[in-house]
Order: structure tokens, then C-alpha cells, then sequence
């Protein structure tokens, strides 16, 4: 019974590990750190893109965007012949609303999950979403066409039925800490950690895989297919680790979540950033994320960044360990 | 730091604001005493004082949500509706009608997923389900009183509208995130609310309210301390249990903070 109720008496234990908790992400890093103007940007995907566009970030294209609902009768000819796409809110969470177009054939379109949509159940969907139905408070909202990301032949071994992501959380500019989210048979093809997919630890320094988890248990491979998930190196790391960078300054943002992911023919696209990035990237890191906070406001202290804001710049003694202090 | 020293600092002043007011109406002939007397919410008629004492327990109800959502970490539907639904069974003062509850917001849900096949617009179909809960605790009034049952005098005084956004919330957490996702979020709003009806249900709380209504200070004291707390949720202690558990330590290498990179255009 005592072994059973253990983990009643572990907030000690977490706190020696350093897990972030809700609370404190709350109200120290968010309210802390992100203004709100700047998170109302970021929860509108469509400005984002915008704005990736105006720094040079690369984004999936997006072909068409509709935000009245007199112009979704309008989607078979701004589509064109186009048979694969994603249907996405603007201000949607967590993979709502999100409708994934595999393919069309004279019946009207496949889906990737196999299931089929017709043109009228596209409409409404797009309706739904316009009416803010998948939309963060419920507000009106705008729904886009967005290009579909194709699997990258490096991973194409350890994601099954869907698009891995790769989420990178910063803080005050710079990477804390990295994940590869991969989709399983079980998450149905979504890359969502608290749905079945899996969650892979990334060294920031090298774009190794080093840890990994399934709804919180540590693997080794991957559930489905059995390839090994740890060691392998993340294509275009530093490419990566260099848009998130952009990014990070330029929605202005202090604590933040960049998602990106992998073009077989474009490479690392900025997918969305994220002003509440969740907690879960500890579990695939199998860390918490405190002691990395602390180590970079010790190294903006001691001002080794130039300028969290700016367009980025070179830290004064390139790398640096956690815990160690200078001297 | 200092955010939260002024923080304590804050709910102290509230504290100490309250006690000060409270023992300065002990003095009969003291003004704050004479200030009270003509005001006293004890005295009101019984219409107003039932309203004064259903506005001053829902800061009660409310903290009793912080509790729930920042100490223990249960999610629910909505942020204030479980306090509206728990002071409504604080009403009932019944068990029943938590049953009501429930098998109003599964049929409701059944209807949802009926009304989805129409694809109507977001507020034609809001106002919809509106009217066909109304007409279903209807039919539940008819027929409860033709049973003679003295329960439904009460349901009237259902939050409609509130039980119309869950039913909502509901289909959509299901529809988004599977059964298993919104029944979790069902319970925890059950937990909630029969918690605030069980707080609210204490009869020294709304007579010290109605008597002291400076008291409130102290509900706001509290809630602010809860504003200011970041340690971990209860939920959180078992969500994360694996780090409290297991003796594992990730290699020491990917500590190391990624070097900045020079900015360039790629």
C-alpha cells in the first residue's frame, strides 16, 4: 500500500529533478515573460506565417485562406485540381479542426486516416471552423489550405501513419530543450504525446536522440515498427535550432514552443509556435526543464547573449554546461 | 520574489482589514457598529436576503474552483460553471439531483451527435439544443409532479444555458480527443461541483457571511495566496511520478546548452 502512494510524497523529488510544474510555468514564465499582445500573434497561425515570411523563415505554403463563409462555396476552384492538403483553423489547439487530405478520386476526396470526405462535408467543416467551432474561446474564426508535409526519407523507420514534429522550447531567445514527436498506430497517425504518440528526447548540441517515451514509460524502439529511436541524428539540426532562434525573437516571446517539420524536398519548415508550450517535452527528455531555465537567466545575466530580442548573435564562449560557473 | 512578498504582504493587509472590522463592531456604540446595524444583511426580507446569500457564496465556490484547479489540478468543462451547477444542487440539497445533471447532459449529448447530421451554423444550433434541453427538463418537471415528487420544484432553477455550453464542450472534447478524454473531464466536473454543494452546504458559512460580510476579505486573502502558488499540482505528483520513482539520470552531454549560432538567411 505505502510503495502504491509513493508518488504522494515525491514533490521533494521533483523538485530536486527540477520538473517545471503547471503553476509555476504559469506564473513564472508566462505571465512573466510573454506579453499579451505577442501571444495573441502566435495563436493565429496565419500571422505567423506572415510574419515567417517577412523574416525568411520557410513555412508549408499555403494555398488558399478562407475567413467568410460566403467564400467556402468558392473551394473547389481555389483548390484546383489540388488532391492533398491540410485543413487547418487559424486559431486552433492541439491538432483541432485539423482535417488531413491524402488524395481525391471522382467520389470526392480520401482522407489520410483512409476515410472518405466528400466536397460537402469539406464545406461544412470549413463552416464549423469559420464559426469558431475549433477556435481558442470560441471566437469567429479563419480556416487555410495548407500544403501537406511529406515524410522525410531519414524518417520514414520510426514515424508510422503520419508527419513527425519536432518541438523546440525557448526561453528568453534560446533553445531549452528539444523534442521529436512521433505518430504510432495507436495516436492514429496525430504526433499528440497524450494520444499514444511518442515523444523522443533531442541533444540540443547535436541533434541526437537520446531518450524516449510512450504516454510516460521509457523505450528503446519504436512500438510499431521496432527501429531503434535512440541515436539517431535529427536532419538540418542546426537549421532548426537557427529558424526556432528567429522565431523566438521576432514574435517576441520569452517562454516559447517552435514547432517544426521535415520537407523531403524543402527541409525544416516552421509549422507554429506555441506561447504555452506544455510539460511534456520533460518526459521525453527525461528531465525537467528548470535547471535549463535557471542556466540561461544566469547567462543573460551575466550578459553572454547580445540580445535575447534581437536578430540573434553570437554568446561570448559558444558552449556552455549546465551548472558550470564561470569564473 | 518580491512579486510575492507583495503578494503575502497584500493578503496579510486583507487579513489583519478584517479582524480590525470585525472586532471594532464588538463596540456597541462605536460608529462601525452603528454603520452595520443600519446596514445589516441578516435583516433584509427573505427574497433579498436568499439573493445577498447566493451572491456571497459564489467567492466561496470560487475558491473552492482555485483549490480544485491549481492545488489539485482537475480539469473540467468550463471555469465557473461547475461552481453555478454545485450551488444549484446546494439547492436541491439532494443527491437525485446530481443524477438529473448527468442524464440531462448525456442526452444532451446524444442529441448533439443527431443535430451534428444538419452541418448548422454555430449559434442556429447552440440555440437549438437550447430549446430541446428546455423542452426535455420540461417533460422532466410533467412528469416528476404527475410521480409527486418534491424534487422538481428545484430543477427549474437548472443553469440551462450552462448545461447548453457543456453539452457542447462535451461533444467537442469527444469528438477531438475521444470518449476516455471527455468522460475524465465529465467526472472532474462532477467532482467540483458536488464539492462546492458540500463548502456552500456548511450552514455557518453563509450565516458568518451574511452576519460579517467583511469576511469576504478573507476569501480574497486566500485567493490570492493560491494565486501565488507554484509548487506542484497533486495530479502533477502523479503525472510526473516516473521522475520521483526511478533512479534513472539522463547522460550528462545533453545538458550542454546548443552554442549560439550566427544569424543567417537560409
Amino acid at each position: 500500500m505505502r510503495k502504491h502512494l509513493r508518488w504522494l510524497f515525491g514533490a521533494q523529488r521533483l523538485r530536486r529533478r527540477g520538473i517545471l510544474g503547471m503553476n509555476r510555468r504559469n506564473a513564472e514564465y508566462i505571465l512573466a515573460h510573454n506579453p499579451a499582445a505577442a501571444i495573441g500573434l502566435v495563436d493565429d497561425k496565419l500571422r505567423v506565417h506572415r510574419l515567417c515570411a517577412g523574416i525568411g523563415v520557410p513555412t508549408p505554403d499555403i494555398f488558399a485562406v478562407f475567413d467568410q463563409i460566403s467564400g467556402v462555396r468558392r473551394f473547389s476552384e481555389q483548390l484546383g485540381t489540388r488532391a492533398d492538403f491540410v485543413i487547418k483553423p487559424a486559431r486552433g489547439s492541439g491538432g483541432r479542426g485539423v482535417v488531413v487530405v491524402a488524395g481525391r478520386d471522382h467520389a470526392g476526396y480520401r482522407q489520410s486516416s483512409g476515410s472518405r470526405i466528400t466536397l460537402t462535408a469539406i464545406t461544412n467543416h470549413l463552416t464549423d471552423i469559420l464559426s469558431g467551432m475549433h477556435s481558442l474561446g470560441g471566437q469567429p474564426d479563419a480556416a487555410f489550405i495548407q500544403q501537406r508535409v511529406g515524410l522525410h526519407p531519414a524518417l520514414t523507420r520510426i514515424a508510422v501513419d503520419g508527419i513527425p514534429d519536432v518541438r523546440i522550447v525557448l526561453y528568453r531567445g534560446e533553445p531549452a530543450m528539444a523534442m521529436l514527436r512521433l505518430p504510432t498506430r495507436e495516436s492514429n497517425g496525430r504526433a499528440n504525446l497524450h494520444q499514444g504518440g511518442l515523444g523522443v528526447g533531442v541533444e540540443l548540441h547535436s541533434g541526437k536522440t537520446y531518450h524516449a517515451v510512450q504516454a510516460n514509460r521509457r523505450i528503446r524502439r519504436h512500438p510499431n515498427t521496432g527501429a531503434a529511436l535512440l541515436g539517431r541524428c535529427v536532419p538540418c539540426w542546426d537549421s532548426m535550432l537557427a529558424m526556432s532562434r528567429q522565431v523566438a525573437a521576432a514574435v517576441g516571446l520569452g517562454y516559447l514552443g517552435v514547432d517544426l517539420v521535415l520537407d523531403p524536398q524543402r527541409g525544416p519548415l516552421l509549422l507554429e509556435a506555441n506561447a504555452r508550450a506544455g510539460l511534456a517535452i520533460q518526459h521525453a527528455n527525461g528531465r525537467g526543464l528548470l535547471p535549463v531555465l535557471k542556466a540561461i537567466d544566469e547567462r543573460c545575466a551575466r550578459r553572454e547573449f547580445i540580445d535575447s530580442r534581437g536578430s540573434g548573435g553570437i554568446s561570448a564562449d559558444g558552449v556552455a554546461t549546465i551548472g558550470a560557473k564561470s569564473a | 520574489m518580491t512579486r510575492n512578498r507583495l503578494c503575502t504582504a497584500t493578503a496579510f493587509v486583507l487579513v489583519a482589514a478584517t479582524g480590525i472590522i470585525v472586532a471594532l463592531r464588538q463596540f456597541p456604540d462605536g460608529a462601525l457598529a452603528g454603520l452595520f446595524g443600519g446596514l445589516s444583511l441578516a435583516t433584509l426580507p427573505t427574497a433579498e436576503r436568499h439573493l445577498v446569500e447566493f451572491l456571497l457564496l459564489l467567492p466561496v465556490a470560487a475558491l473552492v474552483i482555485c483549490v480544485f484547479r491549481n492545488l489539485i489540478g482537475i480539469v473540467s468543462f468550463g471555469t465557473f460553471a461547475p461552481a453555478l451547477v454545485g450551488l444549484v444542487f446546494r439547492d436541491l440539497k439532494s443527491l437525485p439531483g446530481l443524477g438529473v445533471f448527468v442524464g440531462l447532459l448525456l442526452t444532451g449529448w446524444l442529441m448533439r451527435r443527431v443535430l451534428d447530421r444538419f452541418h448548422l451554423l454555430q449559434v442556429p444550433r447552440a440555440s437549438v439544443m437550447l430549446s430541446l434541453i428546455v423542452a426535455m427538463l420540461v417533460t422532466f418537471v410533467a412528469v416528476a409532479s404527475r410521480c409527486e415528487l418534491a424534487v422538481t420544484k428545484y430543477v427549474t432553477l437548472f443553469p440551462v444555458i450552462i448545461l447548453t455550453g457543456m453539452v457542447e464542450r462535451f461533444w467537442l472534447l469527444e469528438a477531438d480527443d475521444g470518449a476516455g478524454s471527455s468522460f475524465r473531464t465529465l467526472i472532474g466536473t462532477l467532482v467540483i461541483a458536488v464539492s462546492v454543494a458540500l463548502v456552500t452546504g456548511i450552514a455557518a458559512i453563509p450565516r458568518t457571511l451574511l452576519h460579517y460580510p467583511e469576511a469576504m476579505g478573507l476569501v480574497v486573502a486566500m485567493q490570492m495566496l493560491v494565486g501565488r502558488y507554484t509548487g506542484y499540482r497533486l495530479t502533477e505528483l502523479w503525472r510526473f511520478r516516473e521522475f520521483s520513482q526511478s533512479a534513472y539520470q539522463p547522460p550528462e552531454e545533453a545538458l550542454v546548452i546548443s552554442q549560439t549560432l550566427p544569424w543567417r538567411r537560409f
